[in-house]
């Protein structure tokens, strides 16, 4: 049998064509539970974050195993199998129970075996309803050394409301890991996934340079999930790009806005090639 | 032709490869990344808004036994209260494994941060009540080459050049031990955890590994 270059190709094509069909599909449910887009920044950041701001209150039915829900910073899984130290996956994450008892982690994972590499936590120093509650903000910020080093100096953890709030800043040590693209998962814990009944809040990106708006990964990283819905990214290309999640709360008695602004264009500006099928419809007429 | 063969058999692996990776991969993915809330955590468990203010010049040495086989990595936190803090604070910390150096880490502590804490009432004796902001720095060995069993005692190593509020543990059944006029620090490769006197209040230093 001759062996040629001509011959082989229709094999190789084959091939090809079957690993992309073995490949994760795009995910039908973008903009849903760990699928939402992603955010990138333009130059050298020295930091970025994620601020979360409650317009509603937060509530689920169900969390399994553990009724614990998190917010989780997850960077994208291919470009830490290509990019990051030793194919690491750096994650950080907020997580509560109903009482608004939780706690601040980073927790390191490898993308090729799997296994845990590292992590590091710290209790919330109080408990409070409140952090579930309309008004609540959570903060996770990733700062690097530098603006000519991307490694990830400390993270900057922040739940609060009102006058209750909890900060911590965690130095991870070494600290090899650098900033990779990531996106925002309100999920469960511990391979759940949530079924939220109500929420409502923006989600803020934000860095001190320019944050860019990214479609939702072919594979998703984290393997919670929940029902919690997004909308497209506003402001891309900015320093601070914002998204809402949740449902908007029913509307407000007559005279009052409630919520949102009272203008009926709050969708108005989304990033056309990252909007999702869904929108949030503006309720304030 | 048989360099054609061998290209052609170079390309096959290749793309064998590829199919064996991308089955590997996508089945991979979702079964294994993600945020657990069940961690090993032994020692102090962080929570506590008391300080002491360690003086300068201080190594101070706390210790606790693993209540189960360390493996994969071993991590150490120092939780410290951003108050006062002076420019020019230089942290070091060393991790021991019965005695033994796993790792080490220097930090230079900011004058200013984001959240600063402020006491709650009067300072007593070198010790406050802050409110909840705190700064985790942490000292960690990954991989582990080998495992250690349960019972290993870990002790962490810290100085300071300049005075530091840092979270005490007030239920902790261990002691903090100091050695104070030390100008300078470089770790050592063993050490004797309980060695210098016993410290006033004993420091909040929690640890984390992945057991076996």
């Amino acid at each position: 049998m001759r062996y040629n270059i001509r011959q082989f190709t229709p094999s190789l094509l084959t091939i090809v064509a079957l690993s992309l069909l073995l490949m994760p599909p795009a995910h039908a449910t973008n903009w849903v539970g760990n699928d939402d887009g992603e955010f990138d920044v333009s130059g050298n950041p020295t930091y970025v974050g994620l601020l979360e701001s409650f317009g509603g209150n937060m509530q689920w039915s169900s969390s399994p195993p553990n009724n614990i829900v998190s917010m989780q910073y997850n960077p994208d899984y291919w470009t830490s199998f290509w990019f990051q130290y030793f194919a690491h996956w750096f994650q950080t994450v907020i997580w509560s129970d109903q009482n608004g008892c939780g706690g601040f982690s980073i927790q390191v994972y490898s993308t090729t075996s799997g296994s845990l590499i590292w992590r590091a936590d710290q209790g919330f120093s109080t408990c409070s309803t409140a952090f579930l509650a309309n008004g609540a903000t959570w903060f996770i910020r990733e700062d690097m050394v530098s603006s000519t080093d991307r490694r990830i100096n400390d993270v900057f953890f922040s739940i609060g409301s009102g006058s209750t709030t909890s900060s911590f800043t965690l130095y991870p040590s070494p600290n090899h890991w650098v900033w990779e693209r990531s996106n925002l998962c309100w999920c469960g814990t511990d391979r759940g996934s949530t079924s939220f009944t109500t929420a409502w809040g923006t989600s803020n990106a934000y860095s001190n340079v320019n944050v860019n708006a990214i479609s939702p990964p072919v594979t998703v990283s984290t393997a919670e999930d929940s029902n919690m819905p997004y909308d497209g990214f506003q402001g891309s290309g900015t320093t601070t790009m914002w998204q809402h999640f949740g449902w908007v709360p029913p509307p407000p008695p007559p005279g009052h806005c409630g919520f949102c602004p009272c203008t009926p264009s709050s969708t108005a500006g989304a990033v056309s090639v990252n909007s999702p099928k869904k929108t949030v419809e503006p309720y304030c007429n | 032709m048989q360099r054609q063969g061998l290209v052609s058999l170079v390309l096959l692996v290749v793309a064998a490869s590829l199919l064996v990776f991308a089955i590997s991969g996508a089945a991979s993915v979702n079964r294994r990344l993600g945020a657990t809330t069940n961690y090993d955590r032994f020692g102090s468990n962080g929570i506590g808004s008391i300080g002491w203010q360690v003086p300068p010049n201080t190594v101070v040495s706390t210790s606790h036994i693993s209540n189960k086989p360390i493996a994969g990595f071993i991590e150490a936190t120092l939780n410290v209260f951003p108050y006062q803090v002076q420019g020019g604070t230089v942290l070091y910390l060393s991790l021991y494994l019965d005695g033994q150096l796993a790792a080490a880490t220097k930090y230079d502590l900011s004058s200013s941060y984001e959240t600063p804490a402020s006491v709650i009432g009067t300072v007593e004796k070198g010790v406050a009540k802050f409110s909840n902001s705190m700064l985790g720095f942490t000292v960690s060995q990954f991989p582990l080459n080998t495992s250690f069993p349960a019972g290993t005692k870990v002790t962490l190593l810290s100085w300071v050049n300049n005075p530091i509020w840092v979270q005490i543990d007030s239920n902790s059944q261990t002691h903090s031990y100091e050695t104070l006029g030390v100008a300078s620090y470089s770790s050592l490769s063993s050490v004797k955890p309980e060695a210098g006197i016993i410290a006033p209040y004993v420091l909040s230093v929690g640890f984390e590994s992945n057991a076996v």
